[in-house]
């Protein structure tokens, strides 16, 4: 019998992998894994060519690869999953991973969506920079999925400028 | 100064529930909805009055008539749908309207329980500062005061206001019925605003509708000890501090009709009570006369909670009656009334105008409260308090929560030795920092936390700057995720010293992994999370350089 928590993972992946098609896959070739081990010891061939990957001492829970057609460049997508309301605890958590492996995309998803505090943080410009800012102008994107109608819920995107980039 | 009406009406959404973001030039508008679902108004299909939940015997939670005693079906009653209806009225129905003035871009955010409709004023700083300036400096709904401008403007200036208040304000829930007998029917209906940890608000609010638009209040549910939990029962029971969640200002909406409410689902609530009001027909309008009588059986018992540090100063003590905090919250009616008295103190203390030995009564009515009280403690004798209830079930059993006491007792010490200032640490983990702070009466000087629902193990309280100092304790080898929990609460609290800790040294790959990415440690400039070993009841820290 599967979990809430490997329920919620399956449907994410399933999103995630089109959500990738939908954007990149003219472009890309598209893999998503749901890691077993940290991304260092993770037995793909494509990880190993990530730079410095021996740090990667973590494993989100969906990983996403983008492998570019034309250079064979490799890039990460990084998917972490809640079944309950997105703490700091999590967000931080995903910033330490995003700064360290600079993944093309981050994700932070819930069944729930942020906590009303939490909410009220992040429309504060400089602690919303300073929580999900990862690399220059990237910032890890926080959303709930709506199980029922398995969509992204509009209504709750952070960063709010990034809508557009999630819904279109 | 002039205003318009849609700027009333912004003024009345912000005294609700509105922030004031100025370096993003936002002001933000909560619209709560604690759940997605609420339930209307049961009546009985048989005599058309009042049906409630069965106290007892009712498993299928069907409902009885109050008046004939049929059995009617918990369907019966209508259900509203609350988030999805607020955000298409703020689509369809508030922005519409504000934009008929304001040149602004707006966002909508939020989650089961709230909504927050975000209002961007870069392309309109003229009306920005003009708003803003309103509010004196003031930046949150729980310390706006309605603005001066507001008392001068015309009637339906007025009444935009409050219509910004009952959509962010106003709640229409069938529960808060009276016990009342009408001519049709049992059973009055009320609606409240509801005032979140704003003391002066509830009173300008109550005091502006009846003296502006001479509509009748019928009282104010203060979210004092003396008034909310006046038995004590969720002092002993569940949460001592319960009493402390907001006001409410109750009123019969059947005198409330020149409103418009634009959030529909609240609009169709309020309706549901008027109508069945109007239905049952009340003759008397119930309006607050403070001060009233108070009764033998109206005294209460002591509270512990009288003194809280949450309470302003005006109200810190003991009341019998809300209309006796309203009076020391500046109630006009009551003031008037007590000033014009020759027995101002006797009237304040029972509300009755008499010429009254006032040493004895106030013995009389204070032997009455500690008899109360007496009588309360000792039915719940053998009782913990329902917080220390739910800390004691946390006690420290696991190794590393066994670990916090040595080292939050080492903490104290290292800060103060470090910073040359009074510091005073504590294992902070059972609860969030926000209430911990209350329940400890730090809150005068860490007003600052009051957001932060966050749980590092270990707290240092620097006590004259205001800073803070977190431990984050690890019994295992430290990794990458433990450094991210640590630094999610940095980024926002921004603590002066910031330390993860653990028994065991952090593997050679953690060190190397940070040797070559020291920046993961950063937070606020030139502010680092050190990492620590626990070792000899001491901090041995390791240098990352």
């Amino acid at each position: 019998m599967t979990t809430e928590k490997e329920n919620f993972t399956n449907i994410l992946k399933t999103w995630l992998e089109n959500f990738l098609r939908n954007k990149y896959s003219p472009e890309y070739e598209i893999k998503i894994i749901i890691p077993e081990s940290n991304l260092s010891k993770l037995a793909i061939p494509e990880i190993k060519q990530v730079e410095d990957y021996s740090s990667l001492e973590f494993k989100p829970d969906i990983l996403g690869i983008l492998i570019k057609k034309s250079t064979k460049k490799i890039e990460l997508v990084f998917l972490n999953r809640e079944v309950s309301a997105i703490g700091l605890k999590k967000i931080g958590e995903m910033h330490c991973y995003s700064k360290l492996a600079k993944p093309k995309i981050s994700f932070i998803v819930s069944s729930k969506g942020l906590p009303d505090e939490v909410n009220l943080l992040l429309l504060n410009e400089d602690i919303e920079n300073s929580l999900l800012t990862y690399n220059k102008d990237k910032k890890i994107l926080v959303f709930k999925y709506n199980i029922k109608s398995k969509s992204v819920d509009k209504n709750s995107i952070f960063p709010i400028n990034k809508k557009g980039f999630l819904l279109e | 100064m002039n205003i318009s009406k849609q700027e009333s009406y912004l003024m009345g959404l912000m005294c609700g529930r509105g922030h004031i973001f100025n370096k993003e030039k936002r002001i933000i508008i909560e619209f709560a909805h604690k759940n997605r679902f609420v339930y209307g108004i049961a009546t009985c299909p048989k005599c058309g009055n009042l049906a409630t939940e069965k106290k007892e015997d009712n498993e299928d939670k069907n409902l009885i008539c109050k008046t004939c005693g049929t059995i009617v079906s918990k369907d019966s009653k209508k259900e509203y749908e609350q988030r999805d209806s607020t955000i298409n009225s703020i689509n369809n129905s508030v922005m519409p309207f504000l934009l008929k003035k304001f040149k602004i871009d707006y966002d909508i955010i939020g989650n089961d329980h709230m909504t927050f409709l975000v209002l961007e004023f870069k392309n309109d700083l003229e009306s920005y500062r003009k708003i803003t300036s309103l509010f004196n400096g003031k930046i949150n709904f729980d310390s706006f005061e309605i603005p001066n401008t507001i008392y001068s403007s015309p009637k339906e200036y007025k009444i935009e206001f409050v219509n910004g208040l009952l959509d962010t304000a106003g709640f229409f829930n069938r529960g808060g019925w009276l016990p009342r007998d009408g001519e049709n029917g049992t059973g009055r209906m009320r609606a409240y605003f509801q005032i979140v940890r704003n003391w002066k608000m509830p009173v300008l609010i109550c005091n502006f509708l009846k003296k502006e638009l001479s509509l009748p209040i019928h009282t104010i549910d203060w979210g004092h000890p003396n008034i909310r939990d006046s038995n004590l029962e969720d002092y002993y029971n569940t949460n001592p501090l319960s009493w402390g969640r907001e006001h409410q200002i109750k009123f019969f909406p059947e005198y409330y009709n020149a409103f418009k409410i634009r959030l529909k689902h609240k609009q169709d609530m309020f309706n549901e009570l008027k109508n069945y009001n109007l239905k049952v027909k009340f003759y008397n309008s119930d309006d607050c006369q403070p001060p009233s009588p108070i009764r033998i059986n109206q005294i209460k018992a002591f509270h512990p909670g009288e003194k809280d540090i949450r309470l302003p100063l005006e109200i810190k003590g003991h009341f019998d009656s809300y209309w006796q905090v309203c009076c020391k919250l500046g109630c006009i009616y009551c003031k008037n009334k007590l000033n014009k008295s020759k027995n101002k103190n006797i009237l304040f203390i029972t509300g009755k105008d008499e010429k009254l030995d006032e040493k004895k009564i106030f013995n009389e009515l204070n032997k009455k409260r500690r008899v109360l009280t007496k009588n309360i403690i000792k039915a719940n004798y053998g009782k913990t308090k329902g917080a220390q209830k739910k800390i004691i079930i946390n006690q420290r059993t696991n190794p590393e929560q066994q670990l916090y006491a040595p080292i939050t007792i080492y903490f104290e010490g290292y800060l103060k030795r470090l910073l040359k200032t009074e510091v005073k640490a504590h294992d902070t983990s059972p609860v969030n920092l926000d209430n911990f702070i209350i329940r400890n009466g730090l809150f005068d000087d860490f007003d600052f936390c009051n957001q932060f629902k966050i749980r590092p193990d270990i707290v240092g309280f620097i006590l004259k700057s205001h800073e803070l100092g977190f431990i984050e304790v690890k019994i295992g080898e430290l990794t990458i995720q433990d450094i991210g929990q640590l630094l999610g609460y940095c980024l926002v609290a921004n603590p002066k010293i910031a330390i993860l800790i653990s028994p065991k040294e952090p593997s050679m790959n953690l060190i190397k992994i940070l040797k070559a990415h020291p920046y993961l440690l950063s937070y606020h400039h030139d502010k680092k999370i050190l990492i620590a070993t626990w070792k000899d009841n001491k901090f041995k820290f390791f240098d990352l350089k």
